[in-house]
This record gives structure tokens, sequence and C-alpha cells, in this order.
């Protein structure tokens, strides 16, 4: 089956850093149950001209202009919630480290729908 | 002296013309009967409705005093009374209550499918900025519910704000969500 995931990798037409999702799908076939969604999300900011790397929970986004990141994408799927508490955690971890956050939800058809959460104060303009 | 309300089930009348426009002048609570939206002065003196939240927050202030079958009712008796009839009172009042506080006009939401629509100076002057959605810090969230939340902003061309509330510590943070193209 991983043969067959990276085979689907090459056929989309992703050549420059294909080792990297060759080697995220090794290291977590049939231990992350996102796996499918994440590839799929890959794929799309991929195809968007991003520079994404998986990595644990999150897709990052790489900063053009340095080596650093601008962006953490949460990946969801249309069958998995999330918790309130878990979106609280991701602004603060991102806040620490200076990064955007969305939240991408990937539906049955392998759509995506693209979401920005920002923490606030709502002050009286 | 606090102006005089009869609870109707889940809203609140206030009969005497004085004391409504009073109330709503005094932060556009409630609305006129049989106003939609009041644009002149001799509008406001007629009996107005106000939602149990208003009526909570304005009992709280003093403002407003409530009667139920001829017993005027405190603003903690009110407060437990609405718990019972309306879902996440709690939360939605520490919201409501939260965003008076700051200084904003707040009026419902349900039009555009929030919970509250947000003013900096009041209906009939601006456009809502915001519309919120209060939400319990421990509930979970599925696709298809953060989908309409995406969708109520796109579509209201207003900021959403979901506001997060732990109900233990009263503390709320408000989060702006909005569907994006990456």
């Amino acid at each position: 089956m991983e043969d067959v995931l990276e085979g689907i990798i090459r056929n989309v037409g992703i050549s420059k850093d294909s080792s990297e999702i060759s080697n995220y799908i090794s290291s977590n076939y049939g231990k992350d149950a996102l796996l499918w969604d994440k590839i799929v999300v890959y794929l799309d900011l991929r195809s968007r001209g991003k520079n994404p790397v998986i990595s644990g929970n999150f897709i990052w986004l790489k900063d053009k202009g340095s080596n650093g990141y601008r962006a953490v994408i949460y990946v969801l799927t249309e069958n998995q919630p999330i918790n309130v508490t878990d979106l609280e955690r991701i602004l603060a971890m991102a806040k620490s480290l200076h990064v955007e956050v969305y939240i991408s939800i990937v539906d049955k058809y392998g759509d995506i729908t693209y979401y920005s959460i920002d923490e606030t104060k709502l002050a009286k303009g | 002296m606090p102006a005089k309300g009869y609870l109707l089930y889940d809203r609140i009348v206030v009969p005497d013309p004085q004391e409504a426009k009073g109330i709503y002048n005094g932060g556009f609570y409630g609305k006129p009967i049989g106003v939609s939206k009041p644009k002149k002065e001799e509008e406001l003196e007629r009996p107005l409705e106000l939602s149990l939240i208003e009526g909570v927050y304005l009992a709280k202030k003093s403002l407003l005093e409530v009667y139920s079958d001829g017993k005027s009712l405190s603003d903690k008796e009110l407060y437990e009374y609405a718990k019972n009839i309306i879902n996440k009172f709690e939360i939605l009042y520490a919201v409501y209550e939260d965003l008076r506080k700051r200084g904003f006009v707040v009026r419902s939401g349900i039009k555009f499918g929030a919970d509250f629509a947000v003013y900096n100076l009041g209906p009939g002057i601006e456009h809502a900025p915001y519309v919120v959605i209060a939400l319990d810090e421990n509930a979970k969230l599925f696709a298809h519910e953060l989908m309409s939340f995406g969708r109520v902003s796109h579509s209201t061309r207003k900021k959403l704000v979901l506001a997060i509330v732990n109900l233990n510590t009263k503390n709320i943070r408000y989060i702006i969500f909005k569907w994006v193209k990456m």
C-alpha cells in the first residue's frame, strides 16, 4: 500500500522534495488515521505554489524569505470533531512561534476548505 | 427608579411608553412593539419587548424590575429562570455581559446565523461589524459547524468572532474565524 501511495504522489507531478513525502508515508503508514488527508492537503498546497512540510499533527508552511515557518495548518476531516480547548492550544502554540494558524477541512471527496483563526482582544473601534 | 417589566415566558415587556423609551435609549435594548427598526424618537414611545438576556443584564444593573405572577423577581431568580428555558444561557449571558461591559451594543444575531450582532455605535447608525457565536470551552466542534461558521462570515461580510467561555474561571477568549483562499 505504501508503494501505491508513493506512486500516486509521483503521478500527480510532485518531483521536487518527493523524498520528503515518501519518508512521511513510510514512517506514518498505519499509524496516522489522517495520513491520506494530510497528503491531500500537502498536494493541494504544493499545487498552489506553497512549500509545505508535514510534521506530527500539523502541516507547516515555510516562509519563502527565511528558513523558518510562517504558518501552521491543522488538518480536520468531515467526520472528526475538534475540542475547543485544542483550538485554544493551537493558537497559543502559534502565538509563541509567531506563525499564522489555519484549519483545513477535507471532505469525503477530498475537497479542501481553509479557514484562518486568530485571537483578538475585541476592543471597541 | 427602575423600569417595570413583566415576564412573558422568554420575553419581558415594559408597558409604560416613557420607561420603555428610556430603556431603549440607554443602549439599544429590546424592540418597541410593532417597530422593527425604530428611526424616529416618537416610535420609541410604546411598550418595549426585551429578551431574557437583556432583562437579566438590566436587572443586574438595577435598571429594570421584573415581575412574574405579581411578584418581583431578583436578578438571580431571573437568571436561574432563564437558565432553565434557554439553551446554553450561561454561556450566552457571559458573552453578552462581557461585550456590553466593553462598550459594544449587542443585539440578536439570529438573522446572520450567529448568537449576537455586535455594533460599535448601534443599529440604524452602522452595519454590525461583528457577528459572535458563543461557545463553551468544553465543547467539541464538528466540521459542518466550522464550515457553517465560515459561511456566516463570508455571506454576511462581517467578522465572525467565536467567543470561547470558561464558566469556571469566567474567562472569555475571542477568536476571529474566516474562510480564506490559500
